[in-house]
């Protein structure tokens, strides 16, 4: 989907150094001021003079917006100013093509939440009870609230042209599907159905702007992706981008709920150019559920065939999406649903028509493995159920159709290093798998899923022939070295990523390192955190910058010490002779020789993918540097009596290629593994045919509490990718996938009942026992 | 009778007295003022909602009102309360009945009295409430002393003598403590009150109160009176028996009266919210409890709830504060907020500082409080509405403490109350006006807490928005129960949402931190910044100093 220049820069060259022994080390996080109060979350900030700012939103699904009164609200003592979508009637959206948002409604809003007013005022409670007093005429308009109506009443028109709800349509075709599917041995065929869930991030979105005396606005907000959000406040804002700063200050918890522009952040920004002073937004839990942003629902009529020798022979798969009011990144969701399915085991043939509609639903967009999660549910259960009729150990079955090391995939993906063998045998063993499976008592059970994911997409958002990420350093005669990023600090752990790899490549201590990062003024751009990008991109290009400083070092001391720079090695605190090593001189007195040899030391480094992709539309959609393989096996507990499904274990084998810090990628493992386990069992973002929420707030819509987790066990798989920063991968969203799917495995294995929809509620487990009853009791009959 | 009414402020001074027995001296000079000797302990009675409501409205406020009310009582100290007068009506007996509901319920620390006539069927109003609510009520029954008022009604010795024989034993069938209040007393002839003290001890009461009922008695006055009474149950032989001290306002001495009574031994005061009753009215009970308190006779109370108390009285007796009452007048107020609470002043300069107008809702007007935080005294003025979440965050910046949800599910705004994990978002500010607040700046001091050190060290925080709220469920387990297993940590920090971990990592971290507080494992290993540090820069080191020889 780029437009691929002649000039487009390719990735640096990165030395294999070996490191100075921190890389790989169970360091701390060094979260200590963050979760003290010592540094501030966005919330956190108070400026001088802040002003609050409220949001209304509509009460309708779809309703034309006729008139909007403000005046009752503008008579509100405390109240400074009320802005409509008249006031910023731009189109905005986070894929270039699609751009179908407005911060505030401009003449429809599209579901129950959609904002249409803004207001400032000049605390929390008179902002709130101020935007109640604007006074909004609707004329109702019909409205599509589920996937049924967004398909069959077209006349709605609330797709591009009006002529049709969609959103998005994709068709893609690999091998002659029919004929791989009319010689297979068995073809298994389910329909399977995904209700959609929510990110939750503990902290709601949260926005300031401050329009200063010289004309630079500054936006500090809880985003995952300051860059994205700068240049679309440049757009709407019609103001040039070089008057605009985003700050993202640390952020508590995103999960892809955070990685596109809201409304919130034009109306803070709007209503303080307004009103001159800054104005802060913060949603409320409810409001956070109605901007949502999470995963589609999605119904998937899936064929996967195989022969009796365990080979999958096709795979053919037609997916509804129902995506809500707007595009978001629904064009990317549309294609992941089908393009990331290809690895880890796969088959001959392929064929995915997927269609993503629009609905007057809070709008979905991506979610921690976005667009694959569901997909991958789908198919996983369809490879255990090909599996049984083929009496085939499951583990076996993906062993016989894995795609390798250094392979393409039937859609043209490259892949380079692969550990799901490593992967599948680690669960396979720490579960026991061959001893327990189908030998637990009844009501026990074990699963497993495989699947892989992106270690970030291979060209950005809006076409550029630019890097994807970059780093910059700046050297102290001290010994401190600060990195900027522009990388997004969401929790993932990537400021501690930076600091371990740039002390690492120096022979700094940890302490020594300050991170700078998501700051559009101090910090070079970086795409922000999504779709896995930041360890691989990131990594990628703070170690460029880092060996060029590196680089300058061993001159200076090989000089001093009378050697070649080739027999320099860099240790933790010194660099000394590879072959002499009491022939040293301290790190921090290198870098003042390096300083005294070069000039001023600093740095700046890049990351930018090669050239990758499938050579057809669409094609470079999945495409990515590096994938990411994982295996789950689950244990779950089925209380026949109740349904209720209790999920004991789940063990987690992910191929990270290279744990730069350990502790964090196990967290980050068990975070997914969670939160998969989570959305098969609890979470359920229900929109009613009125167009509400069933339950937007943290005790309707179920996220586990600490009693109700099961216990994660993750093992680490170091593949060492060729292109990997130290050989490092993705982490953060890979490990979610095999959740669901193992869950619904071992459900079978325990009552031999297969639900395919999600949740797995105690209502679905008993009434499909139910079904399974009285099928078993007419099959007796029969029998008699 | 010689007189319609006996002055026990001039008629026993120096002269030998009716009211004395012979052999003694008169009490010379007025009471002993040493409050810390002689009133210390005294029980405070809130006459609110009995004496308080005869004042010339005539309402009667809603039975939610009193409740709020009552609860406010608790939460200034008062000893006992009167919760009506149920022979009044219907809903009197209702709501007496609801009060007494409510003390059981909410457990509020308080002694139940209500009021009666010197009636059979008063008292049975009471001995059924009682019986209704589970809760025994002290009788305070009633009945005209002075000479004037036997005269005005036309009764005679007998009947008094009858009347109070009765109600006595109609409230001892029932169990109930029975005190006869003697209205008018200090304008009763010392012969009528021997009779009736007499009879009433006799059938088994327990406690007598004096009443200057038309603000007629002087500091002399209260101490004859005084020790009268405590001669004459002396001379009965009685034990037991208490006294209270009942004063109206008519000449504006009401309050300095109960403070005489209160030095001159009487175990019980009583006073009304705003001093409001009949005519001008009652003592002020929250200036009787800030002076008591001032005096070292009670622990004293802070002015946030005195003035909580006052708008709540205010509210249920549908009076307005006057601009200049010493403790709740916006006046005043508008004075503390500007010496004390400076820094609203200064961050928040758009919110309303000051009640403008005594027209204004309480709710919108500030209120002085104070907390103890980490051990330190911070003083603040808030809204009666505003939480402590955003006490902590907006009025003090302490914004460590962070906000999830604002409705209690979340977790994250966890603050460690008086030793109790609680959720600073359900919690007034005022509810934690003068306690210990422990939030997550304060927990380790100036160094690196366990429980930080080791979610730190074993991933027990990633994007970090919980980890305060965890920290501080955590921190108050541990304070309770040093050594405690996984599933108790689990269920401890249950009330805790984390979006990141899986939970796991935290419980490793939580049994860490607590083998490093018993002293089993070594504490913040593994710090950076010091392995490959360089030295001190020479221009900042001190030269070394030449070695003494």
């Amino acid at each position: 989907m780029a437009e691929e220049g002649p000039r487009r820069v390719g990735p640096p060259v990165i030395e294999k150094t070996p490191g100075s022994g921190l890389v790989g080390r169970r360091t701390r996080a060094l979260l200590a001021p963050r979760v003290t109060g010592q540094v501030r979350y966005t919330d956190d900030i108070h400026l001088p003079r802040m002003l609050w700012g409220r949001l209304l939103r509509s009460p309708h699904p779809h309703a034309r917006i006729v008139r909007i009164d403000a005046s009752r609200a503008l008579a509100r003592k405390g109240v400074l100013a009320v802005i409509t979508g008249r006031d910023m009637p731009e189109r905005f959206g986070i894929i270039p093509w699609t751009p179908d948002e407005y911060p505030l409604a401009l003449e429809r809003a599209r579901f129950i939440g959609d904002a249409v007013a803004a207001v400032a005022a000049t605390d929390e409670r008179i902002a709130h009870e101020a935007a109640e007093l604007i006074d909004v005429e609707y004329e109702i308009l019909p409205a599509a609230t589920d996937l049924d109506s967004a398909i069959h009443k077209p006349e709605i028109g609330l797709g591009r042209g009006g002529k049709d709800n969609v959103s998005k349509e994709v068709e893609l075709e690999f091998g002659d599907v029919d004929a791989l599917l009319a010689g297979s041995d068995v073809v298994v065929e389910g329909d399977y159905y995904y209700e959609g869930s929510a990110h939750v991030p503990i902290e709601t979105h949260c926005a300031i702007g401050q329009y200063d005396k010289n004309g630079l606005l500054t936006v500090w907000s809880a985003t995952q992706v300051p860059h994205y959000v700068h240049r679309e406040l440049s757009r709407v804002l019609r103001l040039s981008p070089a008057r605009i700063r985003v700050i993202q200050p640390p952020v508590g918890g995103a999960f892809g709920g955070k990685s596109e522009p809201f409304s919130l952040e034009f109306c803070a920004a709007k209503l303080a150019m307004i009103t001159g002073r800054p104005v802060k937004f913060l949603y409320t839990r409810e409001e956070e559920f109605y901007a949502h942003r999470g995963r589609h629902p999605m119904r998937m009529a899936m064929k996967v065939g195989a022969n009796r020798d365990g080979k999958l022979t096709a795979v053919d798969t037609l997916t509804h999406i129902d995506g809500g009011a707007y595009s978001s990144f629904g064009l990317v969701t549309a294609y992941y649903s089908g393009q990331l399915l290809t690895l880890p085991a796969f088959a001959q043939g392929y064929r995915f028509k997927s269609t993503r509609y629009f609905t007057n639903k809070p709008p979905c967009g991506p979610k921690r493995g976005h667009g694959s999660v569901q997909p991958r549910f789908a198919f996983e259960v369809s490879l255990d159920k090909i599996a049984e009729k083929i009496g085939l150990d499951p583990i076996e079955l993906r062993r016989r159709n894995l795609v390798e090391a250094n392979a393409r995939t039937l859609n043209g993906m490259r892949v380079t290093s692969n550990g799901i063998t490593e992967c599948l045998d680690r669960v396979e063993a720490a579960s026991q798998w061959k001893e327990r499976r189908g030998k637990l008592p009844e009501g026990r059970g074990l699963g497993v899923a495989a699947s892989a994911y992106i270690s970030g997409t291979n060209y950005a958002i809006y076409p550029n022939a630019m890097p994807q990420s970059a780093v910059q350093l700046k050297v102290d005669r001290s010994g401190v070295v600060t990195v900027f990023s522009g990388q997004s600090e969401i929790g993932q752990g990537c400021d501690t990523l930076l600091a371990v790899l740039v002390a690492d490549e120096l022979g700094l201590d940890l302490g020594a390192i300050r991170v700078v990062s998501g700051d559009t003024d101090l910090t070079p751009v970086d795409l922000g955190a999504y779709s896995s990008r930041g360890t691989f991109m990131n990594g990628n290009a703070a170690l460029h910058a880092a060996q060029q400083v590196r680089t300058k070092m061993v001159d200076a001391v090989a000089e001093k010490l009378g050697v070649t720079p080739r027999e320099i090695l860099v240790t933790r605190g010194a660099l000394c002779v590879a072959s002499d090593p009491t022939r040293s001189v301290p790190v921090t007195q290198a870098i003042e020789l390096a300083e005294g040899k070069f000039g001023t030391l600093g740095a700046v480094g890049y990351y930018n993918t090669p050239e990758l992709g499938g050579d057809y539309r669409g094609g470079t959609i999945g495409a990515s540097p590096a994938y990411s393989f994982t295996a789950h096996v689950a244990e779950v507990a089925v209380d026949v009596e109740t349904g209720r499904v209790e999920v004991k274990r789940i063990w987690v084998a992910h191929d990270c290629g290279k744990a730069i810090c350990p502790t964090i990628v196990e967290g980050q493992m068990e975070g997914s593994a969670y939160m998969g386990a989570a959305e098969a069992i609890l979470e359920e973002h229900v929109i009613g045919t009125d167009g509400l929420h069933m339950g937007p707030n943290l005790l309707d819509y179920k996220i586990p509490t600490s009693l109700d987790v099961p216990e994660l066990i993750a093992l680490l798989v170091e593949s060492n990718d060729p292109e990997g920063p130290r050989g490092a991968k993705e982490a953060g969203e890979g490990p979610l996938h095999p959740s669901i799917p193992a869950i619904a495995n071992a459900i079978y294995d325990a009552v031999g009942v297969r639900i395919d929809r999600l949740p797995f509620s105690p209502a679905r487990v008993l009434a499909a026992l139910r079904e399974k009853r009285e099928r078993e009791h007419r099959a007796a009959q029969a029998a008699e | 009778m010689e007189h319609v009414i006996f002055d026990w402020n001039t008629e026993v001074q120096g002269a030998p007295s009716a009211a004395r027995p012979a052999s003694e001296e008169p009490t010379k000079g007025t009471p002993d003022l040493r409050f810390g000797l002689h009133a210390r302990g005294v029980q405070i009675v809130d006459e609110t909602l009995r004496d308080g409501l005869q004042n010339g409205s005539g309402v009667n406020p809603p039975i939610a009102h009193k409740i709020d009310l009552l609860h406010a009582m608790a939460r200034i100290g008062v000893d006992v309360v009167s919760v009506g007068l149920p022979a009044a009506g219907a809903r009197y007996a209702e709501d007496t009945f609801r009060l007494c509901r409510e003390i059981v319920d909410a457990r509020l620390p308080l002694r139940a009295t209500a009021g009666a006539r010197t009636v059979v069927a008063d008292v049975q109003g009471i001995v059924r409430a009682s019986e209704r609510a589970g809760l025994p009520i002290e009788v305070y029954s009633f009945i005209g002393s002075s000479p004037i008022r036997h005269y005005t009604e036309g009764w005679d010795m007998a009947f008094l003598v009858d009347s109070v024989r009765k109600s006595t034993e109609e409230a001892m069938r029932a169990g109930l403590p029975f005190c006869l209040v003697t209205e008018d007393t200090t304008r009763a002839h010392p012969d009528t009150l021997r009779i009736l003290f007499r009879t009433a001890i006799d059938a088994g009461a327990t406690r007598l109160c004096l009443c200057d009922t038309t603000g007629h008695v002087t500091p002399y006055g209260v101490a004859e009176l005084i020790a009268f009474t405590r001669a004459e149950i002396a001379g009965m032989g009685a034990q037991g028996v208490a006294l209270d001290w009942h004063a109206h306002n008519d000449r504006g001495l009401g309050i300095a009266t109960a403070l005489w009574a209160a030095s001159a031994g009487v175990e019980r005061v009583h006073g009304t919210g705003l001093g409001v009753g009949e005519r001008v009215g009652n003592t002020s009970l929250e200036l009787l409890v800030e002076n008591l308190g001032l005096l070292g006779a009670r622990a004293p109370v802070t002015r946030a709830r005195l003035i909580e108390y006052c708008e709540f009285a205010a509210r249920a007796l549908s009076w307005t504060i006057p601009d200049d009452h010493p403790i709740a007048g916006s006046r005043f107020r508008k004075e503390q907020v500007q010496s004390h609470a400076y820094r609203i002043v200064a961050e928040a300069p758009a919110a309303p500082t000051v009640a403008p107008s005594a027209g204004r809702p309480p709710s919108d007007r500030l209120v002085p409080m104070t907390l103890r935080i980490g051990g330190s005294e911070v003083e603040l003025a808030v809204h009666p509405r505003r939480t402590l979440l955003e006490a902590l965050r907006y009025d003090l910046d302490l914004i460590g403490t962070k906000q999830g949800c604002d409705k209690g599910d979340c977790g994250a705004c966890t603050v460690v109350l008086d030793g109790v994990a609680v959720l600073a978002c359900l919690t007034l500010a005022l509810e934690a006006d003068g306690r210990d607040v422990q939030t997550v700046e304060t927990i380790g001091g100036a160094h690196l807490d366990p429980l930080v050190d080791c979610f730190d060290r074993v991933g027990g925080g990633q994007c970090g928005f919980c980890t305060p709220g965890m920290l501080m469920s955590a921190t108050a387990l541990l304070d309770r129960n040093p050594r405690p297993t996984r599933a108790e940590i689990n269920v401890a920090i249950s009330g805790n949402l984390c979006r990141c971990t899986g939970y796991g990592r935290i419980v490793d971290a939580v049994e860490l931190a607590a083998k490093i507080r018993r002293g089993e494992e070594t504490g913040a290993v593994d710090m950076p910044g010091t392995e490959c540090a360089p030295p001190p820069l020479a221009s900042n080191t001190r030269p070394a100093r030449p070695e003494k020889s």
